[in-house]
């Protein structure tokens, strides 16, 4: 009979406080919410305030509550009477000993009920700590997946109520939460209990978002590199590939490539579907395009590709949310090699692309009584200055992959197909040098690295581990010292 | 058109419709397409709001009002964090939603015009600089300002022109739609210069304001004339494009790019500001031509 006034209040609880206040006051959304299980699980949760527990059984179905509890520790919650009415009777929970006597074990009445078939809400961080930090994962919830194999473990990540009601806070303050939850599984029994922590606890810091940006200093723009060079179109995207992902794993990347964007974290490497996302508008400077035909063989559309990747460059540059942006291709080296080869009739030294530069960041416009010459000889640079449809950055690191001509050829030849008029080995000679010379000129101007590679039986893992390094090298060159970052050092 | 509802709100109904119906059948050319549903979804919400509050009575309406403008504002609080320490300010903004929505109920301008530089922008200022730690202050301080500027200042706008005619918020609505559509269309970065941009958006809108006029005589329900409604489309395609602005520059500075935004979140910001950002300029707008 107690237990069913305690159901009985235990729901009226939740319709008329606990559910208004998390859907209507603080507005949660969830990510992903259809992932929680039907079944028993274990649902496991950064934790920075005492909302936590509340949201986390809003994941459940409505009729669900009776048979989860979110675990609660004695001592605090059972300090007061109130206390332990609100947390044990309406909220459900189920208490366990901090700091249990010898030979008693605190997870015995959890295992209990799993073995019921209830679920569970763990904070295996113990407590809630300090607001927006995640605190290492006590060896608790190893043990329970080991003393329960099978056992489905939910990770959620929740921002959000760290900001409403964190550790000494006394008012909460409504803002939004977000939950997001990962995908349920289950954890091998035969490791130990701290290894089986630090994977929960990986699994849920991998559902955090990028950490909204607190007033104050911003970060630095993100390192670029362009992997560029007159390769095989596969060994290419491979290279480009294979760097996304492992600079992924050590901070935020993007990589860019033709119609692919992709976003690498962790092991995480997610393609945009539907191509590019943020399209800025490719049909206006295809149309300039193919008006003043520019590009040659590129033709329009390959210019409208390289305006709107530009776009998206900048945008990400803008943002400096990203640590890394990886580019297949680079339109600056693009659009200068082509004036290169028509401009300069493939004469040029270290001085000229000064002007181009100029023209193309469009610090300068181009003088109208030159527009003549350059409409016929470089449109793309007349374009780009006069309708302001780009500013094409520099990379940090520009990466030139060099292959010999038939090697390329050869590889042409094996995807089958008929070869295009442009794809003989002398051109293909003559693009690299281009390529080259150009890089070197343009190295002379902007504050970039070049690396310059001959590819003859090196993998993408080779060239890729070779490029990190670079990129590295150049990250650890760029970063400011601590005299640089205290503006009295620099300036006492 | 013989319906128990004014024209001015089936045109309204039919105007959101019609934004829907468009947005559906480009979204599959992907890029910033994709985003045209949710936003025309967001319009049937707003659309509701305007006519809940162009045909109920104020103390039924304002309530509702005043449920966006706490929501608005949580949202925009949880997109553009403050310092941990400015959670009294924050306090104070939802608490000043009834003092600021009183006046509005009354449709006592004068009192309207004292309360809101007196509580928000006197204040807020001081609630945000007691402590001792100020690192920070005027980032945060430019935070909490402009949410409330955006979401209590404009916002309020609403609920005053709830004073002026059954018709002035459909009207406001349909404007606003035929502002926000073709810079929508053509997406954030026109060929040209940012003044060439603005030019284009305006003449468009205001073109489509009169064309609206002379066909459909919408103009007719608050008095005004083609011309009129012309440049009155044309005001709020010039107050659409900076609320745009603004909204981009806190965008970036909060670093709501291409990543974030893949992450679903920030969208918020786009959709409501330039839809409140409008109203005092359309407010305005209505008092100068009488």
């Amino acid at each position: 009979m107690k237990r069913f006034f305690q159901i009985i209040g235990l729901y009226l609880f939740h319709a008329l406080f606990v559910r208004p206040v998390v859907f209507f006051v603080v507005g949660t959304r969830y990510r992903r919410r259809h992932l929680v299980p039907g079944g028993p699980c274990i649902v496991v949760a950064n934790h920075n305030s005492h909302l936590d527990a509340g949201v986390l059984m809003t994941l459940f179905p409505f009729w669900r509550l009776h048979r989860v509890h979110p675990v609660a520790a004695a001592d605090y919650f059972g300090e007061t009477m109130f206390m332990r009415l609100v947390a044990m009777t309406l909220m459900n929970a189920m208490p366990i000993a901090r700091t249990p006597a010898p030979g008693e074990d605190p997870l015995a009445p959890i295992k209990q009920a799993i073995a019921r078939g209830d679920s569970m809400i763990f904070f295996p961080e113990g407590s809630r700590g300090k607001a927006g930090v995640v605190s290492p994962f006590r060896t608790g919830i190893g043990r329970l997946v080991k003393d329960c194999p099978g056992l489905l473990v939910l990770p959620v990540f929740m921002s959000g109520p760290e900001r409403i009601w964190a550790r000494g806070q006394t008012v909460p303050v409504p803002v939004n939460i977000h939950a997001n939850v990962g995908r349920p599984r289950s954890y091998d029994p035969a490791l130990e209990a701290r290894q089986i922590a630090e994977q929960v606890r990986e699994d849920v810091l991998a559902l955090a978002p990028p950490p909204p940006a607190p007033p104050g200093r911003k970060s630095d723009p993100p390192l670029r590199v362009s992997i560029c060079g007159v390769v095989g179109r596969e060994l290419r995207r491979d290279v480009f590939m294979e760097v996304t992902r492992r600079l992924g794993r050590l901070q935020p990347t993007v990589g860019l490539a033709d119609r692919l964007v992709m976003r690498a974290e962790g092991d995480l490497l997610n393609e945009a579907g539907g191509g590019i996302p943020l399209a800025y508008g490719r049909a206006w400077p295809t149309f300039l395009a193919g008006l003043f035909r520019t590009g040659g063989w590129f033709k329009g559309s390959s210019f409208g590709d390289m305006i709107e990747r530009t776009h998206l460059s900048e945008a990400l540059g803008d943002g400096r949310s990203c640590r890394y942006v990886v580019e297949e291709g680079n339109a600056l080296l693009d659009v200068l090699s082509w004036a290169k080869a028509d401009f300069y009739q493939g004469r040029m030294d270290e001085k000229e692309p000064q002007h181009l530069l100029r023209y193309i960041s469009g610090k300068k416009r181009i003088p109208p009584g030159n527009w003549w010459t350059f409409i016929r000889k470089a449109p793309e640079v007349w374009l780009i200055n006069l309708f302001h449809l780009a500013r094409p950055p520099a990379p940090d690191l520009l990466v030139l992959l060099r292959q010999q001509p038939e090697q390329i050829l050869a590889g042409l030849r094996t995807r089958g197909g008929e070869l295009r008029g442009f794809e003989n080995p002398a051109f293909l000679a003559e693009l690299q040098d281009t390529f080259g010379e150009v890089a070197q000129a343009l190295r002379g101007r902007v504050r970039m690295k070049v690396l310059d590679m001959t590819v003859e039986s090196q993998g993408p893992e080779e060239i890729a581990s070779r490029i990190l390094e670079e990129a590295l090298a150049v990250q650890a060159a760029g970063e400011p010292s601590e005299q640089d970052r205290d503006p009295e050092m620099a300036n006492p | 058109m013989g319906l128990p509802v004014p024209d001015s709100i089936v045109f309204l109904a039919i105007a959101v419709a019609v934004v829907g119906f468009i947005s559906l059948a480009v979204r599959g050319r992907g890029g910033r397409f994709r985003t045209l549903p949710m936003w025309a979804g967001f319009w049937i919400g707003f659309g509701l709001l305007l006519m809940i509050l162009s045909l109920a009575p104020r103390w039924a309406s304002l309530p509702l009002l005043a449920a966006v403008m706490f929501a608005s504002l949580r949202t925009y609080f949880f997109v553009a964090p403050m310092r941990l320490k400015d959670r009294y300010s924050v306090l104070l903004a939802y608490a000043t939603i009834p003092l600021i929505l009183w006046p509005v109920y009354l449709g006592n301008v004068e009192l309207f015009f004292n309360v809101v530089p007196v509580t928000l922008f006197l204040v807020f200022p001081a609630v945000f600089s007691i402590g001792h730690d100020h690192s920070g202050l005027l980032d945060s301080m430019g935070r909490g300002m402009l949410g409330v500027v955006f979401f209590l200042y404009c916002g309020a706008y609403l609920g005053l022109m709830t004073h002026l005619d059954q018709d002035v918020l459909p009207l406001f609505g349909i404007l606003v739609l035929a502002a926000e559509l073709p810079q929508r269309m053509a997406g954030g970065r026109l060929p040209g210069r940012f003044l060439g941009r603005l030019v284009l958006g305006v003449l468009v809108a205001g073109a489509i304001g009169y064309l609206m006029a002379r066909q459909f005589g919408v103009g007719d329900w608050v008095g005004l004339n083609a011309n009129q409604v012309a440049l009155g489309a044309a005001f709020i395609s010039l107050a659409v494009t900076a609320a745009h602005l603004v909204t981009n520059g806190i965008a970036s500075d909060l670093e709501m790019n291409a990543p974030s935004t893949l992450m679903g979140r920030g969208v918020f910001l786009g959709r409501i500001v330039p839809a409140v950002y409008a109203a005092p300029f359309f407010y305005y707008f209505l008092i100068l031509v009488g």
